[in-house]
């Protein structure tokens, strides 16, 4: 018995209804093991399955605005410092209620500790931010030190590769709209075919609207069975806001949406 | 051969450079006829998708105007729409779509002559940079003709 399942099943008698965890992955048929998959457990035989360790890397606050997850109630939720910077975001933007969400967090490497609020969830994250992955890092960097025909000719490509699976807005925390302006008809902004103009309008709009609230989890560009780093342009956007007007998201309950105020002295240089 | 004729297609403000470009009028300016204009109540409306659409639809230019800052007739429009173009732009500059055809300015209801300079500035950019094609090469290669 360890802690983390003792903290689970007391979260579970204490009245919430759902754990949202991690479970070992299957394995592939190369023989390789699969990253720790997702896990529901509601009842205290469900919580001997739950793991959580170094590998356990997918967000999990997707779920949180889920409909169907919402109406089982209290959640509790095993959070990485990104699921964290998720959840004080959808605090930000009044997705999730006070008590509605605990967090099961690893303290340290052995430790696990339970986060009833969001003002300790906020507490956490403080020193606590990761920066992007070297990987990440050195193809922002490069991407940035092409042309932009070359630019052109990098997105130009990936956009044509873009199958249009939507998988990369489904793992997003962040995109949680009912419906979303990609699939409205009315008007159709962006043709549903899966073809290259459309996928263009549709990769650009997806970093626009995440402009300023991206809290650079990268699971898009993971979720993308095609590869494309399309995590990249959110990252941009969340390193232009943040240099522009010095906001950062998901990091305190108090932040704005970049996007949505202004400050009369914001400056440009390109507007004649 | 003809010499070519940029499409250009402005999203402007109602109150300052709509107003500006009818000043422009009445004060007998004359400025290039490639300017298409498409009236909004104000540039906080102006959406980026807006844009997109133009130059899918076959754009070779744009033009996106309103108010001064402090000049909104609704007090805070243009600030929302400044915030939104500096990040549009700087993800278009990302994925290395062509900023230089966009011209983002302000434009108010007396400077009828800005309006007339901007008009004719801007069709003799995008005619020396030539037609605007990385859009349509997106449509010729895919199957589906875009709507």
């Amino acid at each position: 018995m360890n802690t983390l399942h003792t903290l689970s099943r007391q979260q579970l008698e204490l009245g919430a209804q759902v754990i949202i965890g991690y479970t070992p992955g299957s394995n592939g048929t190369s023989g390789t093991s699969r990253p720790p998959k997702p896990f529901f457990a509601q009842s205290p035989e469900e919580v001997e399955q739950l793991i959580f360790d170094d590998t356990c890397h997918y967000n999990l606050a997707v779920y949180l605005t889920k409909k169907e997850v919402t109406a089982l109630g209290k959640r509790v939720l095993f959070a990485t410092l990104p699921t964290l910077r998720s959840i004080i975001r959808l605090a930000v933007e009044h997705q999730v209620n006070e008590g509605d969400v605990a967090v099961i967090v690893r303290a340290n490497d052995t430790e696990y500790a339970l986060l009833n609020t969001l003002a300790e969830m906020e507490t956490f994250l403080n020193g606590r931010t990761p920066a992007m992955s070297q990987e990440d890092r050195e193809q922002l960097d490069a991407l940035l030190a092409m042309n932009q025909e070359e630019r052109w000719a990098f997105w130009k490509e990936a956009f044509e590769t873009c199958i249009r699976c939507y998988a990369c807005r489904q793992a997003c925390p962040l995109c949680y709209c009912a419906t979303c302006a990609a699939t409205a008809n009315q008007p159709q902004w962006i043709p549903v075919a899966q073809h290259a103009l459309g996928n263009t309008e549709w990769h650009l709009m997806r970093a626009m609207h995440l402009a300023g609230r991206c809290i650079t989890c990268g699971q898009c560009g993971e979720a993308c069975p095609m590869g494309l780093p399309v995590h990249l342009l959110a990252f941009y956007l969340a390193e232009t806001v943040q240099h522009e007007y010095g906001a950062a998201s998901g990091l305190t309950l108090t932040e704005t949406t970049p996007m949505s105020v202004y400050k009369p002295e914001d400056t440009t240089n390109f507007i004649r | 051969m003809e010499p070519f004729e940029p499409k250009i297609i402005a999203f402007v403000c109602n109150w300052c450079t709509y107003a500006g470009a009818d000043l422009a009028g009445t004060s007998r300016l004359k400025y290039a006829s490639n300017v298409k204009i498409i009236r909004f109540p104000c540039t906080g409306r102006i959406d980026f998708m807006l844009l997109q659409k133009a130059f899918a639809n076959g754009a070779d230019g744009i033009i996106v105007s309103g108010c001064h800052p402090n000049d909104c007739h609704y007090t805070s429009g243009n600030y929302h729409a400044r915030r939104r173009w500096t990040i549009y732009k700087s993800l278009l500059d990302f994925t290395g779509i062509d900023t230089s055809r966009i011209a983002f300015t302000w434009v108010s209801a007396a400077e009828g002559s800005k309006w007339a300079d901007l008009v004719n500035t801007t069709v003799e950019t995008i005619r020396q940079l030539g037609p605007y094609t990385d859009m349509q090469e997106l449509i010729g290669q895919s199957t589906h003709e875009p709507q």
